[in-house]
């Protein structure tokens, strides 16, 4: 395990231009160690292209993102990624592997003992609330709401120091989405890691971030602890989209 | 639900490519040759009955005297054998020296033996003494009409213009035929045109009462005919010789040169009527004729029999398919992935593999002889280039329809690229490559039957023959189980479908 320290994100005056749009503007940011960080915004706002940065499926124009305490080093991204757990908002799961086999894929690529592989399977199950008779059914014969647990539970497979999620939360219906956010945070207790969210929804940003950071238009308007974001808005921006929260 | 699902599931997709190609290995595995350290030569013939017959009778004889013959029978024609010789794929077949001055060397002057062996020589190639017979055209009379008109030689139909010409249509065409037969004796005739094949039942029904015909026509017997002399010298010589190259083992030359003068036309023409009339094999008559000619000290000739044939031609055409289609996966699913990424490039490869397809089978196989020459290898390459469309159209349209969501997540989870081919591109590709492969292997599996034509053997063997000698019964030992080994492939690749995919996924594919 890497010292508490290693565990932040550092962009370092990050731009990046996709055709002729300035998706980030001179990002500079860093992100707590060990804690949830939420990036909201608008959709366009940059929020997954910002979190995309993080894994190496983009790479700044300038400027430079530090991971695990170094530069990113993009000729060994895979190495980097093994360590980086990532579950997006469509889940995503292999619809031709059970999913015992989407949960195992990377732990079977890294060799893991036999052992080992059940062993975390059963734990991030039942911190997830699953059954095991799911293990040998395939994605579509799943609910929504299950196939959101199985998508967290195969991103965080390999114990990742870091974890980011593009909008994994959304697209089940309320209940369904509360208890995963209850699941979600007993598990952050359990095993403490860096986690970085992408949510279009403050209500979420507030019930699970420590830590929050506000984008509009490429350009970070806030980043701060989410209860200081919440009592003192930098901007009228800001003060807006944290009002629209019902809370 | 979850009861139909087989109980060790884990990690079958990565071994499903492995087993698909394990099956298209076993696949390829077909004829082994033996060992044999016995100098081997290669008998050719081209695909006409006398052809094989005379080839055999070579075989056998240098079987006799201790070679290892490989027999290549079925050449497309005199070309594609003359070619095959050239090159030193076969090292002799039976030719004709009319055939040998006009139509290979273009010189129809050339009649004596040595002044075609001058010719032969710059090739390589030269023509031992004669078999004895000589095949050329002929004319034909009913024994009893003969008996009873005393008709022996050609000249003596003059006196007779009462009878009544039934003349093939070829022969009636050809300048060294018909026109110039009728200048040269000065015939006054009635004359109908016919096919050669309905001329010999015309006779026997009383339609016609004279005939064209080849002098050594096993038919002649059957039909109770007798050729009539050429008594002036009008048709060309075909004298039956084997040509062969000049690199020939002098002991195998020696061997050959026993042949000489021991068929007569009649001789010949019963060795043919048991093959075409009697469906006799064509291995134990040339037994038999070896044997009473004192060539072979005791009958000891293999009775090819039917199975051994089938098992032979059929592994012989696994072995074409087999590697041909091994070829095409490897090759197609290679260029599929190397592309799909780019439409233009896509649709360029598509549209090659599809401009491949247009090509008649036939003609592709054809076009690869001046290439590859003949044999097995321009026929595999031949089945290959067929069977790539398929492969490649499906592993294409299966790459491109992969969900992008699923490409992103396989790299942002670290796999690697050829880690992300294996694990989730090929697998969700399978459903479609799979259906590719196996319109393939069928489409290979049937058109594997034309490659015969040149040199390839497989079950397009009995088919070939069976068609010159017009014998069902050998068609069907080819076609039959080349029909049977389709439905097996294509029941085959069923089950390996059902096998290697989910089931959710193998309903929408078909």
């Amino acid at each position: 395990m890497s010292s508490a320290a290693d565990n932040t994100v550092v962009f370092e005056d990050v731009n990046k231009t996709l055709g002729h749009r300035r998706v980030l503007v001179d990002v500079r940011l860093s992100l707590p160690s060990t804690q949830i960080t939420a990036i909201v915004g608008e959709s366009g706002s940059g929020k997954s292209t910002l979190l995309q940065h993080i894994n190496a499926l983009i790479r700044p124009d300038d400027g430079r993102v530090l991971v695990f305490g170094r530069p990113i080093d993009y000729d060994d991204a895979v190495a980097l990624r093994r360590r980086v757990g990532y579950a997006v908002q469509s889940i995503a799961l292999f619809p031709h592997l059970t999913v015992r086999n989407n949960v195992s894929l990377l732990a079977r690529l890294e060799n893991w003992p036999e052992e080992r592989t059940e062993t975390r399977i059963e734990r991030l199950l039942s911190l997830m609330e699953l059954d095991t008779g799911v293990l040998d059914r395939y994605p579509h014969e799943l609910s929504g709401g299950q196939q959101q647990r199985v998508g967290l539970c195969r991103a965080m497979m390999l114990e990742p120091p870091l974890l980011l999620l593009d909008e994994s939360f959304s697209g089940v219906d309320p209940i369904t989405r509360q208890s995963i956010h209850e699941e979600f945070l007993r598990l952050q207790q359990e095993e403490p890691r860096t986690v970085v969210l992408v949510t279009h929804d403050m209500r979420e940003a507030e019930i699970l971030s420590d830590f929050l950071v506000v984008l509009l238009d490429g350009v970070v308007r806030q980043a701060a602890p989410t209860a200081e974001v919440i009592e003192s808005p930098a901007d009228e921006y800001v003060s807006r989209l944290v009002g629209d929260s019902p809370s | 639900m979850n009861g139909f699902l087989p109980k060790n599931i884990h990690g079958r997709s990565s071994k499903g490519t492995l087993c698909c190609l394990l099956i298209l290995v076993l696949l390829a595995v077909g004829s082994c040759t033996s060992g044999d350290t016995r100098e081997r030569i290669v008998v050719g013939s081209k695909p006409f009955a006398e052809s094989y017959m005379l080839a055999e009778i070579f075989a056998q004889l240098l079987e006799a005297e201790g070679f290892q013959v490989d027999r290549r029978f079925n050449f497309g024609g005199t070309l594609v054998t003359y070619e095959a010789l050239k090159r030193g794929e076969i090292d002799l077949y039976p030719e004709y020296t009319g055939t040998i001055t006009q139509t290979i060397l273009k010189q129809p002057a050339l009649t004596e033996a040595n002044a075609i062996n001058e010719a032969l020589v710059a090739e390589g190639l030269r023509i031992l003494p004669s078999l004895g017979f000589n095949n050329s055209y002929a004319i034909a009379v009913p024994a009893e009409l003969a008996d009873e008109l005393g008709l022996t030689k050609i000249s003596d139909l003059r006196d007779h213009s009462e009878l009544r010409f039934g003349i093939s249509h070829e022969f009636q065409n050809r300048e060294d035929g018909w026109p110039g037969l009728v200048a040269a004796y000065a015939l006054d005739a009635r004359v109908t045109g016919i096919e050669h094949a309905l001329a010999y039942q015309a006779i026997r029904d009383g339609h016609v009462d004279v005939t064209d015909a080849y002098s050594t026509d096993g038919d002649i017997d059957r039909y109770g005919l007798v050729t009539l002399v050429d008594d002036r010298g009008y048709f060309p010589e075909y004298l039956a010789v084997p040509l062969i190259r000049e690199d020939l083992a002098e002991r195998a030359k020696s061997a050959l040169e026993l042949l000489a003068d021991s068929l007569d036309d009649e001789r010949m023409r019963s060795l043919n009527a048991r093959a075409v009339v009697e469906n006799e094999a064509f291995a134990s008559i040339a037994t038999d004729f070896l044997f009473d000619q004192g060539l072979m000290p005791e009958r000891t000739v293999v009775q090819r029999n039917i199975w051994r044939n089938l098992v032979r031609n059929t592994a012989q055409h696994l072995k074409l398919t087999g590697i041909a289609l091994l070829l095409a996966c490897t090759v197609g699913l290679a260029v599929a992935l190397l592309v799909f990424r780019s439409k233009p490039l896509s649709r360029g490869v598509i549209y090659v593999a599809g401009l491949l397809q247009t090509v008649p089978s036939i003609a592709l196989l054809a076009l690869m002889i001046p290439l590859f020459g003949i044999g097995e290898i321009p026929a595999i390459i031949a089945l290959f280039l067929y069977s790539l469309l398929p492969i490649v159209r499906n592993t294409i349209t299966a790459l491109v329809t992969i969900d992008p969501t699923l490409r992103r997540v396989a790299v942002a989870m670290g796999l690697t690229p050829l880690q992300q081919i294996r694990h989730v591109t090929l697998p969700l590709a399978l459903p479609n490559v799979l259906a590719g492969i196996r319109t393939a292997a069928v489409i290979s599996i049937g058109t594997a039957t034309l490659a015969a034509f040149i040199g390839a053997g497989g079950l397009g063997d009995p088919i070939v023959t069976g068609l010159t000698l017009n014998d069902p019964n050998l068609i069907m030992q080819g076609a039959i189980p080349a029909a049977i080994l389709a439905i097996l492939t294509e029941l085959a690749f069923e089950r390996l479908e059902r096998r290697l995919v989910p089931p959710h996924m193998l309903s929408a594919t078909v």
